[in-house]
Parts: C-alpha cells; structure tokens; sequence
C-alpha cells in the first residue's frame, strides 16, 4: 500500500514538473508544427535526396533540424525543410546544388519561404471530442451496468482518472526530456489510452469476479 | 497418431502458405508490360506515411478590375492582361488587399475559415461511386505565418474512383479550388446597390440534385435564417414583386428568363421543364408576327422595366443572378438553377454536382476577409518514410522484438509453444493481409493499433497455453467480455470522419475480430 502511495507521488510531481516546463518553455515541437523556412530545388534530371543531403550538411550543418522531401513524383525536384534558414545559405545551397547537376537554378527564383508553427490546441482538438468525451461515456455506461456491484463512485474515479493521469504523465515526460511533440506521440497517445482502457476493464472484470466469489462463499 | 500428424503438418503448411501470400505476395505476370507484379493488393497509406498535397497561399497583392461602364468585375487575379485589353476593362490601381485589412487579427479569421473549408468540404454525387479516401481529407496540418500571412496547409492527396477503380476526379483539386475563394453572398437591389441580406443570415448552403423523368437539375439552394427568411418574404412580396405585365410576357417569351440569368425558383422549375418543348413551337410561329409588333411595344417595354425593380445576388462578389420574382418566397429558400436543360449522363452531372458542392462550402464557411493567391501547391512524398535506412531499422527492431517474444513463449510452452508461435506469425500474416483486403488507410495511429493488437493477441496466446482443454471456453467468454470497451471505442474511432482515428478504429475492429476468430479456428485446434 505504502508502495501505491509513492509511485502516485512520483507520477504527480512528475505531471507538474511537466505543466511548468509546458507552461515556460511549451512543448519541443517536431518540425512539421514549428516555424520553419523552406526552399525547393529542381532539375531537369532526377535530383538525389542524398546528394541535397551533403549539400545541406556543408552549407548550414547538420546540427539544425531539417528534413528534405521528394516533390511530385517526376523525381526531379526537392523541398529543403529547415528550422532555420538565411537567403545567404540558400544562394550557396543553390550553387552547390548547380554545381553538382549543371543545373541553371537561379537564386531569386528559389524563395524562402517562411511558413508558421502549428498551434497545440490546434493539433490537439479533433482528438479531444471523438476519443476523449465520446468513448468515456461510452464506457463509463457499460461499466456503470457491468461494474455496478464494485460502486459507481470508484468506477467513475478510476475510468476517468486513470486515462486522464496516463495522458498527463505521457505528455509531461514529453515535454520534461524534450522529446518532439508531434505525430508519433500523438499517435502513442492514443495508444496510451486504449491500453489504459483495456488494463481497467481487465481489473474490473477480476475485482467483479472476487467481488461475487466472496458473496457466493458468504 | 499418423492421422493426427498428417492434419498437424496440412494446418502448418496452410499458414506458411498465408505467410508467404501477405509477406512475400503473389507475383503474376502482366499482360501488357510482360513484367512479374504482385497481384496481391497494396497497403493504403495515410498522408504522414505516404505524402501530402502542399499548398501555400500568400496575400494577394492584386487590384481592382473595372469593366467598361466603370463597375467592379473582379481582380488581376481573375484577369490576365490580355483578356483586360480584349475586353477592353480597366485595371485600377487600388489594391484588393488595403492596409487597413493586413492584420494579425484578419490573418487568423483566414485560417479559421480554411479550416472550415477543409472540415466542411463533401462533394455530392449523384452516382453511387466511391468516394476514395474522402474522410482523410480531414487529415490536414494548417498553419499561418503571423508575419506576413501566408498560410501553409497539408491535405492528402485523394480521388474519387468509380466501381472499375478508375479515376473520376481528382477530389483535392477541388478542395484546393476552394481556399482562394473569398467567399460571402450578398443580396441587393440592381440599381442602387443597397444590401439587404449578406452572408450573415445565411443558415445553410447546399448543392441538390431534382431527378425529374425527363432528367435531372441540379441546384445551388440558399437557406436563410429567420431574419433573412422575413426580410425575403418581404422584398418578394413587396417591391421585388414582378408587375402583372411582365408575368404574361414572361409566359409568352420562355428564353428570355433564361438569358437574364440561369435562375428560377425550385417551384417553378418543372412546370416550367413540360411547357418548354410546347413553348418553343409557339415561339417560332409567333416570331414573325413579334417582330413586326415589337418595335411599337419597344418604347413601352422600356417603360415598364424602369419601374420594375429588381434583386441582384451577389456570391464571391460577383453577380450570379438579377430577377424580380412572380411569388413571394416565403420558406426562406432560394435555388439556383445551374442547368437550363435535364441531364441524362450521370457524369455530367457529377461533374455539376461537384461544381455546386465546391459553392455551397464556400458559402459555408464565411467570408474571408484577405484575398488570398495560390503561391505553391504540389505533392510532397512524406519525410517520415524516405529514409530507407531508417525503415529497415524500425522493421528490423520490431521483428527482433517479436522474435524475443515468441522465443520465451517456446522456451515456457516447449512443443505447445512451439505451435503456438507458428499460429501467431500466422494471425500476423492474416491480420496485415485483412488489412489491404478491406481498404483500411494506415496512418501512424493504425499502427500503434497493430501493434495493440499483436500485444493483445500473444498475452492471449500465453493464455490459452496455461489453460487446460476444458476451461478454455470460459477463458474465450472471459477474454471477449474484457475487450468490450475497446471494441466500442474502435466501433466510435471507426465512425469518425476525421481520417487518423478512422485508421486506428478501423486497424483496431479487424484486428479484435480477427483475434477471436482465428484463435477459435487455428490456435486453439493447433496446441490441441
């Protein structure tokens, strides 16, 4: 019991270690949701993602974060993503990449393009309706009808808090290590949910099971 | 014994072969090019996985564009030169975009309404195809740049196929020929000017199909709410209302309607679709004798049309539609007639029915205070899966991982084990081959369910292995009593529009009926 009481502790002041560190510096977001510039590079011969890679690396290095994508599927032409990019990198981005294909790209016809960050709030809505209130009331009626002898004040407790906990130390684990915030842990976060779902139904289902074995033996 | 070995060896080579046909494929050659091709079906893929439209719009730098009698027709965004100088319009030099209206402020309300575009987009049809992929459009990433206020939007890339799986349309060319569309509706007398209703008092637009026997019309109708639906009852029963004179020439000269404007009301659309072959009979004996009344009526036709006065209805600030009107509208309802005659090709009105729907969002989702151009929009392949290196290393780590699963599961269980693991690689084979089989798009979250699934699946196994041949009814009983709840929630996940918890709902439904089925029919036989 004293055990149950310590881990709950530590998940606690993890979760608002986590609120401060969201609350001051917000979350390490993945490239996709920050602000970051983009440039596109072209060809009239197929263009390899590899040889843009070392260009990158050479003129701004590879400590900044970036990725390069393949644009259209004529192989011909890459977009250059990076959380950070000055008109003067992208001129010497551009002769390299003339250099290296004999390419007549010019400067002025290659923007960078400054595009905004994702809001949080905004990433995060649609999963609030559908998977966080929808399923929870869902499930609280079948538990409330299932469960009924366990007590529904416990099972209102347990059905949302636990959830609602796992999220929160998920995404405060998140944000204390600096972990990117994006698809993956999105997708991880719906994940989270489900198991924590499936974890509660199975104790349920054995306390419902003790819970009548005592009142047969009773 | 050699029976029960026989039948042991015919279930394991059954799921070998399963194993091979999802793993491996079945390559058949083609006809035409003569290569090999795996003719079984390919994975779906989300836009995360597989790559996305991209599309930056920046604000217009544009001006106003006048036509000869100084009216505002439009921008430089609409017109190219050449079109100005043959038309002979004027282009000013007042900018669409003032600064006043270049604001942060302005900036989001663009957003916003992007992304009511984007939640609000349905192309209706009137065919029963398929609309591939159509609840992923939902799967966006929007942002703006609060500086100069450019707006970055990802959308997937998604047709509309018909029953032979050909392409029809190409359904995010016209969610992209929405978002430049500054929207905004506009009702108003023809000479003055004067707004009576805008946008505001719209309740909902829609695009809808009227199949009469002869064909089918299609419309845009606009419903007000109920100011607009008092205020419309009022102008068409009042001074709106057609003069009495003007109905009877309306009755003799059928055409005439349709020069002015492509419009009737709903109401009178099939009346007037039967009388319209008798009409035009009529109209060709009475031309001669017209012709020679007409000059004397000339001076009184002009007469009468200055004092009938006229509503004109504006839609993305252009005017679509001028007309007094023979009834009050009293519903509140105004239909556009898009078509003048009923269509019979399906195709054609498809094609309609997609042009009105692209309408009907716009109108939908509010009027953009910011005219916005199309600075890129192109398809980008995802940067999650081009790193080849770092696919065959996220495959490779899974594996392993299931191996060092099902190693400790035949070190426990020995032979029985053993057995086991060759049916969970074989609930694998199934479950992913299931997975193309029914048209499911795996995004990142879908694959977070496989992998729940997988886990739920050995914990089942292990299950089953501890229990004894007896009580392994009662453990099915218990184990699907359990899964209820996530059942449901796949079931919900399913039912959602929005594209990323469709794939998770939907990995998550097969797999769980799957998991019970397939350990029923071959686990449970295999240990026995």
């Amino acid at each position: 019991m004293k055990k149950k009481y310590i881990i709950i502790a530590i998940i606690c002041l993890i979760i608002i270690a986590g609120v401060v560190v969201w609350k001051t510096q917000g979350f390490n977001k993945e490239l996709q949701y920050s602000s970051r510039k983009q440039i596109q590079l072209g060809n009239s011969t197929r263009v390899d993602i590899n040889d843009v890679e070392e260009i990158y690396a050479e003129v701004v290095g590879n400590d900044t974060r970036h990725f390069i994508q393949e644009v259209e599927i004529f192989g011909n032409s890459v977009s250059i993503v990076s959380e950070n990019m000055t008109e003067e990198q992208r001129d010497q981005i551009v002769d390299k990449f003339n250099e290296k294909y004999n390419g007549k790209l010019e400067k002025d016809k290659v923007p960078v393009i400054s595009i905004g960050f994702t809001r949080v709030k905004d990433v995060l809505k649609n999963y609030i309706l559908p998977a966080g209130i929808i399923t929870i009331v869902v499930i609280l009626i079948y538990f409330f009808i299932r469960f009924k002898n366990i007590g529904w004040k416990k099972v209102l407790l347990k059905t949302v808090g636990i959830p609602v906990l796992a999220e929160l130390f998920m995404f405060s684990l998140i944000a204390i290590c600096r972990i990117p915030f994006g698809r993956i842990s999105l997708a991880i976060g719906v994940g989270i949910y489900v198991a924590t779902i499936a974890i509660l139904t199975n104790n349920f289902e054995n306390e419902r099971k003790k819970l009548q074995e005592n009142e047969s033996k009773a | 014994m050699k029976e029960n070995r026989l039948k042991l060896i015919t279930k394991i080579l059954a799921i070998l072969i399963i194993c091979l046909i999802s793993f491996a494929g079945v390559y058949v050659q083609n006809e035409n090019s003569k290569k090999m091709t795996n003719g079984v079906i390919g994975y779906k893929l989300s836009k995360d996985l597989q790559g996305y439209r991209q599309i930056v719009l920046e604000v217009s730098d544009a001006t106003k564009v006048l036509d000869k009698d100084g009216k505002l027709i439009g921008n430089t965004d609409d017109y190219s030169d050449s079109s100005i100088e043959s038309n002979e319009y004027t282009k000013t030099s007042d900018v669409v975009n003032t600064e006043d209206v270049l604001n942060v402020e302005n900036y989001q309300i663009c957003r916003d309404i992007i992304e009511a575009k984007l939640n609000n987009f349905k192309l209706k049809e009137f065919s029963d195809d398929v609309i591939d992929n159509a609840a992923t459009i939902q799967d966006y990433n929007i942002s703006v740049n609060k500086e100069n206020g450019l707006i970055y939007i990802q959308i997937p890339e998604t047709s509309k196929k018909d029953a032979a799986g050909n392409t029809k349309c190409n359904y995010t060319d016209y969610v992209v020929s929405t978002l430049t569309n500054i929207g905004g509706l506009e009702l108003r007398d023809s000479e003055t000017d004067e707004v009576f209703l805008t946008e505001e008092h719209v309740k909902n637009v829609e695009a809808i199909c009227n199949n009469t026997g002869s064909g089918a019309y299609v419309y845009l109708q606009i419903e007000f709410d109920k100011f607009g639906t008092d205020k419309l009852k009022e102008l068409t029963s009042g001074e709106y209302a057609t003069v009495e004179d003007e109905k009877d020439e309306a009755a003799e000269e059928p055409d005439k309607e349709e020069n002015e404007g492509e419009a009737t009301e709903e109401s009178n659309k099939e009346e007037k679709e039967n009388s319209e072959d008798k009409k035009s009979e009529e109209n060709s004996n009475k031309e001669k004798s017209e012709d020679e009344t007409s000059e004397e009526n000339d001076e009184d036709e002009d007469e009468e049309k200055k004092n009938q006065k006229e509503l004109a209805l504006y839609i993305s600030g252009r005017e679509v539609i001028t007309q007094s009107f023979d009834e009050p509208l009293e519903d509140g309802k105004i239909a556009l007639s898009i078509n003048n005659k009923a269509m019979t090709d399906v195709d054609t009105i498809d094609q309609y029915l997609y042009s009105v729907s692209t309408t009907a969002t716009i109108l939908n989702s509010g009027k953009m205070p910011i005219l916005y151009k199309v600075q890129e929009n192109q398809y980008v392949a995802s940067e999650l899966t081009n790193n080849e290196t770092r696919n065959i290393i996220i495959i490779t780590a899974t594996i392993v991982i299931m191996l060092i699963a099902l190693a400790y599961m035949i070190i426990k269980h020995k032979a029985s084990g053993f057995l086991s693991a060759i049916s969970f690689i074989g609930f694998v084979a199934t479950y992913l081959l299931l997975l193309r089989l029914a048209n499911v798009t795996i995004s990142l979250e879908g694959i977070v369910s496989i992998g729940l699934i997988l886990v739920i699946n050995y914990l089942f196994n292990m299950l089953l292995l501890k229990n004894k041949q007896d009580e392994k009814k009662k453990l099915y009983k218990e184990v699907i009593l359990k899964m209820v709840p996530i059942f449901a929630i796949s079931i919900i996940f399913t039912l959602v529009g929005w594209g990323v918890l469709n794939s998770f709902g939907m990995c998550m439904f097969w797999g769980i009926i799957l998991l019970v089925v397939y350990n029923w029919i071959v686990t449970n036989k295999l240990i026995d």
